[in-house]
C-alpha cells in the first residue's frame, strides 16, 4: 500500500470520500449505531463518572512510574516462562519478529487484530520475508483479500458491501458465494478454521497487560484472539508501552469502560487472561510466549502536553462521534490511527509535523472528549498540534500575512470599525441568500469547502447602544 | 537477542518522564489496590442465579435452570438429543466425574471423550476440532455481566469451549459471584498458586461478529451456541 499510489494530501482524500456515497451512508449507519448502543449501555452503569476517573487516576499513576511498572511486567512475565524483548521502534520490532520466526522456521502465521502490528506495517514485512501472515478478525481478513487498511478501529471492514464481501471471499475459495452474511461467516469460519491448524506462530496484540502478575489480556467477541493464542505453538505478543496496568482490580476498571464504550456491550464476548506458558501436563499449546515492548516514539509523550494521548485505550468511540471522522472515514486520514485520537496518536509516532494537516481535520467541538472513557482532552491537544504547526512555520506566508493583519485589527478599535464597514461594503456583490459560498482568490480556498456568513448590516455595536438608550 | 537493551529501554522512558517522576515517591502498586472492596450487598445464590440468567440471555447464550444436579443431568440428555450431537469432548473434572456425565450420556449414543494426556498434541488438536459439542464445568459465573470464567489445567483444556460448534457449561450455585469487582482475589490465588493457571477467559455468549454490515452473526470462529445448564441446589 505504502509504495504504491503517490502521497495525497488529507484534502483529496477526504474529497475522494465526500463523494462516495455508499461508504458515506455506511459510515452514517456504523456511528449512529455505534452510538446508541454505548449510551445505552452506560445508561445502565450507575457509576460511570467515578469509574471514568478511577481509570485516569490509573493511566495517571503508570505513566508517572512507567519505567518501573514496566520493569515489574517483563519480571512477572519472566518468572511464568515468558521471553521479553525490548524494541524502541518499528525496525526493532520487525526484526525481533522476523528473527524469531526465521529460526522456527515459521510458513504461516495467524494474527488477531492489533493495531500496533499495523503501525509497524508487520504484514509487509513477513510476506517480504517469505512469511504468510492471515488475518483472523473477520473485518480484518477482509481488507487482507482486498489489499486495503483498517477504516475503523472497532469495525475494519465498515465500508464494504456484502456484495463486495462476496465477491472477495468467491475469488478465495474459487467458487461463486451468495451475498449472504450468514454464509459469508460460515465461509470465514472454514476457511480461517484451517488456517489456525496449520499455523506456526499465532500473533496477537494486547489490549492490557497486569504487571502485578504478568498477565496478557486480549479482548474479542469472535474468539479469533483466543484462537490465535490457542492453536498454534508459538504465541508472540506486542503492545505498546502505555499498556500496561498495576493489578488485576485495575484490570477490572477497563474491562467494564472498554467493552461498553467500544461496542456498547456489558462484557465482549472473550477477554483472554495470558499468563506465562503453560505449566507441564497441559496438552494446550502454545509452549513458547514471546512479548515485545514497543516504544517508537510514544515515550516522547510521557511528559508535555501530549501525555493524555497515552491514557487512550484504542476504543473508537472518538470516531464514531467526531463530525469529521462521520463525513469520510478512517482512509482518508492517510493513517495507521484514524479520528480524533488517532491525529495525536499519528503525531507521536511520526515525530513533530508529522500530521500538521490533519491537526486541522478536526472542528474542535469536543465530542471527542466527551465520549472518551477516559475524557482525555483531544481539543486541546489538537489546537496545540495546530499551535506547534504555525511556530514550525509550516502555515504559508499567505496564511501567516493574515492572521498577522487580522490580530492588529482585533487590538485597534478604530481599524476594527473602519474594516467592519469596509466589509460589509466588498462583501454586497458576493451574498446570496443568507451567505457567501464564492469568494475570488485567494478566498475561494476557503469558499471552496465552506460558506462564510455575511457581515450583518447591523454591528453588535449599534445594537448594544440601542439597547442602552432604551434600558436607561 | 535483538532490540533494545532492557536497561536502555528503561532509562530512556525514565528520562523522558522527567520531573513528574521525581515527585513521585510512593512505590509502585502491584499487590491487591482496594483496601476496600466494594460492599456487595449480601445476595443469595438464588437472585445471582436470575441475574446471571438475564444477562447471559441479552449476550446471546442459553440457560437451562434445574433444581439439582440430577435434572441438570437429563437436561443435559435433551440437549444433546436436540443438537444431533454425535461425538462430544469433555473436561476431565471432578463435578463432572461426580455427576458421571458419561454414564448419564451412554444411552443417547453420543461417543464422549475426555483429552487423553498421552497421545501426541496433534491427535488431541483433531479429537477437539472434530466433535460437536464441548462440555465443560466453570471456575466462577459472574451474575452482573452474565459471563462465564473458565481456568485451563491439565485435562481442562481451553480449546473444549473453543473449537467445537457448541458449547455446554455445567454452573453449580458455588460458582456465582455477583460482580467483575469480585474477581481478583478469586483469580490472584489461581494465578499464583501450585501450578499457576496459565490461561483464563471469561466467556459472555456465543462467538459473535458484526463485521459485514453490522449485522449481529454468530459462531464466527468459536461456538455458535453457547448453553449453560444451572442448578439451584448442590
Amino acid at each position: 500500500m505504502k509504495q504504491g499510489a503517490p502521497p495525497l494530501g488529507f484534502e483529496q482524500r477526504a474529497s475522494g470520500a465526500l463523494k462516495n456515497l455508499p461508504l458515506r451512508q455506511a459510515l452514517e449507519v456504523a456511528t449512529e449505531r455505534f452510538i446508541a448502543q454505548r449510551a445505552s449501555a452506560f445508561r445502565d452503569l450507575p457509576d460511570a463518572e467515578a469509574l471514568r476517573k478511577r481509570a485516569r487516576a490509573i493511566k495517571e499513576e503508570v505513566l508517572t512510574r512507567l519505567d518501573d511498572y514496566l520493569l515489574r511486567l517483563a519480571d512477572s512475565v519472566r518468572q511464568r516462562g515468558g521471553v521479553v524483548h525490548w524494541a524502541k521502534d518499528g525496525s526493532e520490532a520487525r526484526e525481533i519478529i522476523l528473527d524469531l520466526a526465521r529460526a522456527r522456521g515459521v510458513k504461516s502465521v495467524v494474527k488477531s487484530k492489533s493495531m500496533v502490528t499495523e503501525e509497524i506495517e508487520l504484514n509487509e514485512a513477513l510476506e517480504a520475508a517469505g512469511i504468510r501472515p492471515v488475518e483472523t478478525d473477520l473485518g480484518e481478513w477482509i481488507i487482507q483479500l482486498a489489499g486495503e487498511k483498517p477504516s475503523h478501529i472497532i469495525a475494519p471492514a465498515i465500508h464494504k458491501s456484502r456484495h463486495e464481501v462476496a465477491e472477495l471471499f468467491s475469488r478465495k475459495v474459487g467458487r461463486p458465494l451468495a451475498p449472504d452474511i450468514e454464509l459469508l461467516t460460515a465461509t470465514a469460519r472454514e476457511q480461517l478454521r484451517q488456517e489456525f491448524l496449520q499455523a506456526d506462530m499465532g500473533i496477537s496484540g494486547v489490549n492490557f497487560a497486569v504487571a502485578e502478575t504478568g498477565t496478557l489480556v486480549l479482548v474479542t467477541n469472535e474468539g479469533n484472539g483466543r484462537m490465535v493464542t490457542s492453536v498454534p505453538p508459538v504465541h508472540l505478543a506486542i503492545m505498546g508501552i502505555e499498556k500496561v496496568i498495576p493489578t488485576l482490580e485495575d484490570l477490572m476498571v477497563f474491562l467494564k469502560i472498554l467493552a461498553r464504550s467500544a461496542t456498547g456491550q456489558k462484557a465482549s464476548s472473550y477477554v483472554s487472561l495470558i499468563t506465562g506458558v503453560r505449566p507441564d501436563g497441559e496438552s494446550d499449546r502454545p509452549r513458547e510466549l514471546h512479548l515485545v515492548i514497543l516504544d517508537n516514539g510514544r515515550s516522547r509523550y510521557l511528559s508535555g502536553p501530549f501525555r493524555e494521548a497515552l491514557y487512550c485505550i484504542r476504543c473508537g468511540a472518538c470516531l464514531n462521534v467526531c463530525p469529521v471522522y462521520r463525513q469520510v472515514g478512517g482512509h482518508a486520514y492517510g493513517a495507521t490511527y484514524p479520528g480524533p485520537i488517532g491525529i495525536i496518536v499519528t503525531s507521536m509516532l511520526q515525530g513533530p509535523g508529522g500530521s500538521k494537516e490533519l491537526a486541522s481535520a478536526s472542528s474542535l467541538c469536543g465530542a471527542c472528549q466527551e465520549a472518551c472513557p477516559l475524557d482525555i482532552d483531544i481539543p486541546h491537544m489538537l489546537l496545540e498540534l495546530r499551535r506547534e504547526a504555525v511556530a514550525d512555520r509550516q502555515a504559508s506566508g499567505g496564511e501567516r500575512a493574515a492572521f498577522r493583519l487580522m490580530a492588529a485589527i482585533l487590538r485597534h478599535d478604530g481599524l476594527y470599525r473602519l474594516a467592519g464597514r469596509v466589509g460589509r461594503l466588498l462583501q454586497r456583490p458576493f451574498v446570496r441568500g443568507k451567505r457567501i459560498d464564492r469568494l475570488p482568490f485567494p478566498l475561494s480556498r476557503w469558499t471552496a469547502v465552506r460558506d462564510f456568513p455575511p457581515l450583518s448590516a447591523r454591528t453588535f455595536r449599534d445594537r448594544w447602544r440601542t439597547l442602552g438608550r432604551n434600558g436607561a | 537477542m535483538l532490540g533494545t537493551d532492557q536497561a536502555e529501554f528503561l532509562s530512556r522512558i525514565r528520562a523522558s518522564i522527567g520531573s513528574r517522576r521525581e515527585r513521585a515517591v510512593v512505590p509502585i502498586r502491584v499487590a491487591s489496590s482496594d483496601p476496600s472492596p466494594r460492599a456487595e450487598a449480601a445476595q443469595g445464590a438464588g437472585r445471582l442465579l436470575d441475574r446471571f440468567l438475564v444477562e447471559l440471555s441479552l449476550a446471546g447464550g442459553t440457560g437451562h435452570r434445574v433444581q439439582c444436579p440430577a435434572q441438570a443431568l437429563g437436561a443435559l440428555r435433551d440437549l444433546v438429543r436436540a443438537a444431533g450431537v454425535r461425538r462430544a469432548v469433555m473436561w476431565r473434572h471432578p463435578l463432572l466425574a461426580r455427576l458421571d456425565v458419561r454414564v448419564a450420556l451412554a444411552d443417547t449414543g453420543v461417543e464422549c471423550w475426555e483429552v487423553p494426556a498421552d497421545v501426541p498434541e496433534g491427535e488431541q488438536l483433531t479429537l477437539m476440532a472434530t466433535a460437536d459439542l464441548g462440555i465443560t464445568a466453570v471456575d466462577y459465573a459472574v451474575a452482573e455481566t452474565g459471563s462465564l470464567v473458565l481456568c485451563s489445567r491439565p485435562g481442562q483444556e481451553r480449546l473444549v469451549s473453543l473449537l467445537p460448534p457448541v458449547h455446554v457449561a455445567l454452573l453449580p450455585p458455588s460458582a456465582l459471584v455477583p460482580s467483575l469487582e469480585a474477581l481478583p482475589p478469586l483469580l490472584r490465588r489461581d494465578l499464583e498458586g501450585p501450578g499457576g493457571v496459565s490461561n483464563i477467559v471469561f466467556i459472555t455468549g456465543p462467538s459473535r461478529t458484526a463485521d459485514i454490515e453490522l449485522s449481529l452473526t454468530q459462531g464466527v470462529h468459536g461456538p455458535k451456541t453457547l448453553h449453560v445448564i444451572a442448578w439451584d441446589n448442590e
